[in-house]
């Protein structure tokens, strides 16, 4: 098991991900991997191919707006409908949809993505993500976090 | 895609980071008015973020400006510091750095050409769709890619963020065993570099020439970690002199600052590289350029996949070079007492020139920062390419329009964090 965490801590909320990570920490139980990226795809897909199950978390918007909502997929993540690609920038679904196409999915993959309000640059997550931090680190056990 | 406890969302509504950076053209009657690329620049918040802390924390935190090119900031910083200090760093020391460097040349022209430039040429929309139309050949990327990653993991200590730089040098140094299983896949990755460079050199280019100033370091070796800056016209400065040659002003459209080169329009990265030192490959990539018909310096933007291929296999062969005469140094680093002082550090990030620029007072605290990324000195004749190509195709719609500005665009492999992501177009005309 890989628990991926993705974004990075010096945009407040896009740290999310990487804030779960430093929570697992001290608890990880043997045989689980702890990582953090910066969501360009194919990093993700190296870190998870061969995986029995990968976790990921990441700090989304959303329209409507709910900060900290956390919302969960099980192995169905959809391409970000663009179809294309702008900068580096193809996003958690484009990056499994690559995976798909080149057999390097991880067996079952859980996608943990908590809604974030403020991304502009600065350490600090806001209140409602750092609970939905706190709450999204004591859901991912090897067994509380099932395929 | 579901959603478990509510209701369905759509990706596209669902965005880690968006709307930072846009595209705006105005033609009139035909004719491109104005062409403005507004992108996010985030070394001005860490120039600030800097201010007040220890001299030795820059290669870390500014390793975190972007995910794509670590290694550039660390090696910009620590020069930068080391300069300041009145230390230089060399020998086994410098060539591991060097290495390192080597790693994240391939791990990001890799990426660039395989999965984010080579689609555009080939007619697919993304990397996902050439993926499926020719899986194999996106493999081989992803295997070249790799490459480049077990360099940083091994030397970096991870390969996002690499944590085992320091001013002065490493925190450990690898044996000479370690190095040894990573030379096999280098040996390989040098099959797969040479194959990319032939591929590339077969795609259709469009007929365009640019004029921008070409601004790179250059020294006995093709840079990557130092070295004295040059044009390929010629003018030639050392890096404590980048500030009086390149100035940054700030324009209205964009936070990100424009900077010219003596008052010209100019272009960092592969292109200028390649123009101010393509005598300084090694015979196996210069005879790859010579195969793919780049035949000394090259104006054309869209054949800059050509370089960021030969500079692949320029930096498998160095990296090779260096394991093969590596013997671990006395020392991991190497002392950097702190006094006051200002440094400048200049290295090749795999986008261009990144320099860095430090005042430290005597306890060694960092009074003033200064931070010149490749992309933001590559905007302006981001800009003029765009128009170029605007103008050229005046009877493209919107979308077709997009997507040309797009390949515009990525011809100089912006970076995410340093510059554009998700570019929004507006375009207006009459």
């Amino acid at each position: 098991m890989i628990v991926i965490g993705v974004g990075t801590p010096f945009r407040h909320d896009d740290g999310a991900g990487p804030a779960v990570v430093d929570a697992l920490r001290d608890r990880t139980p043997p045989g689980v991997t702890l990582a953090v990226t910066d969501g360009e795809p194919a990093r993700l897909i190296e870190l998870w191919a061969g995986a029995d199950l990968a976790v990921v978390v990441d700090a989304v918007r959303a329209d409507p707006p709910r900060p900290g909502r956390v919302h969960e997929f099980h192995d169905a993540v959809a391409d970000d409908g663009h179809g294309h690609v702008t900068g580096h920038g193809l996003g958690l679904g484009a990056a499994v949809e690559l995976a798909r196409a080149l057999d390097r999915m991880p067996a079952h993959l859980h996608v943990y993505a908590i809604e974030g309000t403020d991304f502009s640059l600065g350490l600090g997550l806001t209140p409602p993500v750092a609970a939905s931090v706190r709450r999204v680190a004591d859901l991912i056990t090897p067994d509380g976090a099932p395929p | 895609m579901t959603h478990q406890r509510d209701r369905t969302l759509t990706v596209g509504a669902l965005a880690r980071v968006e709307g930072e950076g846009a595209l705006y053209v105005r033609t009139r009657g035909g004719a491109v008015e104005d062409v403005r690329l507004n992108i996010y620049e985030p070394p001005r918040f860490f120039e600030a973020f800097l201010r007040g802390r220890a001299y030795t924390e820059p290669p870390d935190i500014t390793a975190r400006i972007c995910g794509i090119c670590p290694v550039a900031y660390q090696m910009s910083a620590c020069q930068a510091i080391e300069d300041a200090c009145g230390v230089r760093v060399e020998g086994t020391l410098n060539e591991l750095r060097r290495l390192l460097y080597c790693g994240e040349w391939i791990e990001s022209h890799a990426l660039h050409i395989y999965l984010l430039h080579a689609p555009d040429f080939l007619g697919y929309p993304s990397a996902l769709h050439l993926a499926r139309a020719h899986k194999p050949l996106v493999e081989r990327g992803l295997a070249l890619k790799k490459a480049g990653n077990a360099l940083l993991e091994l030397l970096g200590g991870r390969a996002i963020h690499p944590i085992n730089v320091k001013v002065g040098g490493f925190y450990r140094v690898p044996a000479r065993a370690e190095l040894e299983p990573i030379a096999d896949t280098l040996r390989a990755a040098l099959d797969d570099a040479l194959a990319t460079v032939e591929w590339v050199a077969g795609f259709d280019f469009p007929d365009v020439t640019h004029d921008h100033a070409y601004l790179a370091l250059t020294g006995d070796r093709y840079p990557l970690e130092g070295g004295t800056l040059r044009t390929d016209d010629g003018v030639a400065f050392p890096a404590e002199r980048f500030g009086d040659h390149v100035v940054e002003s700030q324009v209205p459209h964009s936070t990100a600052l424009h900077a010219t080169l003596d008052g010209r329009r100019h272009l960092t990265g592969p292109l200028a590289r390649y123009a101010v030192n393509h005598e300084r490959l090694t015979p196996v990539a210069a005879g790859a350029a010579r195969a793919a018909g780049l035949d000394g310096p090259c104006r054309n933007p869209f054949r800059s996949i050509i370089v960021r291929a030969v500079e692949v296999v320029y930096a498998v062969e160095e990296a090779l070079r260096i394991i093969d005469a590596y013997a671990p140094p006395p020392a991991p680093a190497v002392p950097v007492p702190a006094r006051a002082g200002v440094g400048h550090g200049v290295t090749e990030a795999p986008r261009g020139v990144l320099y860095h620029r430090y005042e430290l007072d005597a306890d060694g605290l960092i009074a003033d920062a200064r931070i010149v990324p490749p992309t933001a000195q590559n905007q302006s004749a981001i800009e003029e390419d765009m128009r170029q190509v605007v103008t050229a195709n005046p009877d493209l719609d919107d979308a077709a329009l997009t997507a040309v500005c797009e390949r515009a665009i990525r011809n100089h492999d912006p970076c995410i964090s340093c510059a554009a992501h998700f570019l929004d177009l507006t375009v207006d005309r009459r």
